[in-house]
C-alpha cells in the first residue's frame, strides 16, 4: 500500500492523534501527496486517509509484581482494532520475549534497570513504531524467595529419627536449585556433625524440593539448619545432571530455619 | 510558515568515501549550503528563495525573517501550502547511501489550531537509496488549520538529514 498522510503522522514526535486532524485536512494532504509524486503516493487504499492506519503503543505499565516476577502491559491504540486484538512483540534489553499477547510476565534474576520494548501489529499487518520504557527491577529479600513448607523433627521427643523438610519457590520464578540440611552438635555432644545437599539432578532449577534427613547419630544437643539455594544465589551455569558437587563456596545459600534438639537416649 | 534544513561538516577520509552523515538543521515555521559536501543539500527550482544558507548550512525559512520581495511573510491560516521540489539531497560520495530525513513531520498545536509541516520525499518513503551522483528531491507541505480565526501556532524546529551506507 502506498504511503499516505497517516504514515507521516505515525512518525511524528508529538502526540497529535490521527483523529485530531480534521478529515478534510487529511484528505487534502493525501491529495497533495499524490500531486507531488503520483507513482509513490498515488495508490493509497481508500484515499483521503481512509486506509489501514498503523497502531501506536503509547505506554508500558507494570500491572503486577510477585517477588521477582513482573507483569507488563502495553497500552496501545489503533483506529481499526481494539488494543486486545493487536499482537505484540516484546523485548527485554533487546532480546525478544513473550507470546504475542498484550501482557508480558517475566521473572528476573538480578536487580537493575531494564529496557522493555513493545511493538504492536494490527490485524491488517501494520505495525507500530517500537515503544521503549526503562523499568527499575528490584528483587525480594533472600529469605522471601523461598517458602518452607515443612521442617519437622520426626519421632518421639528426645529420640529424633529423621528430619523432614520441604521448600518451594516463593518469588515466582521456580528456580530452587538445592536444599542443604546441616546438623551441628553442641560442644559436649557425641553427635556427629553432618550435612546433606539435595538437588533435582535431572532438572536443575525446580519449583520445590523435599527431603528426609535419615537419622542423627549419637547423643546430646545439636542444631539443625535448613538452607536453600536458587538461581539468584548461584554463581555459575546450571547443567544437568545438577549435583551437590556443582555447588561451591561462591554460591549463596539462604538460611531458612534453625532449630535445636537433643538426643537423650 | 516554514524553516530550515541543511547539512554541516562531514568527516573526510582520504578516498572521499563516507559511511554515514547525520546533521541537525533548523526548520522554522510561523504558520515558513552544504552544497559541496559529500551529502549535499541544496535548494532547487523556483522555490529556492524560501530557503537560505547561513554559514554554509542550508535551511528553510518561511518566516518574516525571510520575507519575499513582494512582502510575503508566512503561509496562510486554514490552508495547505505546497513548496514542491524545494530542495534536494545529493550523494556526492563514493558509495550508495540510505538517506532519510527525520522526522518527516513537524507538528505544533495550541488551543486555537495546529500547524503541520511535512517533508515529502519524491521517489521513496520514508528513506531513499542514493547511488553516487544521484539525488532525492523533497517538497515541503505546510497545513495550518484553526478552530477560530487566525492562530498563533508556529514552529522553529530542526530535522535530521542522515545518510548511511546501504
Amino acid at each position: 500500500m502506498s504511503p499516505s498522510f497517516a504514515d507521516f503522522l505515525e512518525r511524528a514526535e508529538t502526540n497529535l492523534a490521527f483523529e485530531d486532524v480534521p478529515p478534510e485536512v487529511r484528505a487534502e494532504l493525501d491529495d497533495v501527496l499524490v500531486g507531488i509524486a503520483p507513482s509513490l503516493y498515488g495508490e493509497s487504499e481508500g484515499g483521503g486517509g481512509g486506509g489501514n492506519i498503523s497502531p501506536k503503543v503509547t505506554d508500558i505499565i507494570v500491572t503486577d509484581r510477585q517477588g521477582a516476577v513482573y507483569t507488563f502491559e502495553a497500552e496501545a491504540s489503533d483506529p481499526q482494532d481494539s488494543a486486545s486484538a493487536l499482537t505484540y512483540e516484546w523485548q527485554i534489553d533487546g532480546v525478544q520475549v513473550g507470546d504475542g499477547s498484550q501482557t508480558l510476565t517475566r521473572a528476573f534474576q538480578s536487580e537493575g534497570d531494564v529496557e522493555v520494548t513493545a511493538t504492536a501489529t494490527d490485524t491488517g499487518g501494520k505495525s507500530s513504531l517500537p515503544f521503549s520504557k526503562t523499568v527499575s527491577i528490584t528483587l525480594p529479600a533472600p529469605a522471601e524467595r523461598f517458602s518452607v513448607d515443612e521442617f519437622e523433627f520426626v519421632g518421639p521427643i528426645g529420640q529424633t529419627q529423621s528430619i523432614a523438610y520441604s521448600v518451594s519457590d516463593a518469588d515466582g520464578d521456580d528456580d530452587v536449585l538445592a536444599l542443604r540440611l546441616s546438623v551441628e552438635p553442641d560442644s559436649d555432644s557425641s553427635i556427629t556433625a553432618s550435612s546433606t545437599t539435595l538437588t533435582d539432578q535431572d532438572k536443575g532449577p525446580v519449583a520445590s524440593l523435599s527431603g528426609d534427613f535419615p537419622y542423627v547419630s549419637g547423643f546430646g544437643g545439636y542444631t539443625a539448619r535448613l538452607e536453600a539455594l536458587d538461581l539468584d544465589g548461584y554463581d555459575g551455569t546450571v547443567s544437568t545432571p545438577f549435583t551437590g558437587e556443582d555447588i561451591d563456596d561462591g554460591d549463596e545459600f539462604v538460611t531458612l530455619r534453625e532449630q535445636t534438639d537433643a538426643i537423650t537416649d | 510558515m516554514i524553516g530550515t534544513i541543511g547539512a554541516g561538516g562531514a568527516v573526510v577520509t582520504g578516498t572521499g568515501a563516507f559511511t554515514s552523515v547525520e546533521a541537525d538543521r533548523d526548520v522554522a515555521v510561523d504558520v515558513a549550503a552544504d552544497a559541496n559536501a559529500f551529502l549535499a543539500l541544496e535548494a532547487v527550482g523556483p522555490n529556492a528563495p524560501y530557503t537560505e544558507t547561513t554559514d554554509g548550512q542550508f535551511g528553510v525559512d518561511l518566516t518574516g525573517d525571510n520575507a519575499t520581495g513582494a512582502g510575503g511573510q508566512g503561509v496562510n491560516a486554514d490552508a495547505t501550502t505546497v513548496f514542491e521540489d524545494l530542495f534536494e539531497v545529493r550523494n556526492q560520495g563514493t558509495q550508495e547511501v540510505e538517506v532519510e530525513v527525520t522526522p518527516l513531520i513537524l507538528v505544533d498545536t495550541d488551543t486555537s489550531g495546529a500547524l503541520i509541516v511535512l517533508t515529502v520525499p519524491k521517489t521513496d518513503f520514508p528513506s531513499v537509496a542514493l547511488a553516487p551522483g544521484t539525488a532525492e528531491t523533497y517538497s515541503l507541505v505546510v497545513t495550518a488549520f484553526a478552530d477560530g480565526v487566525g492562530s498563533d501556532v508556529e514552529t522553529d524546529d530542526r530535522v535530521t538529514v542522515s545518510g548511511e551506507v546501504s
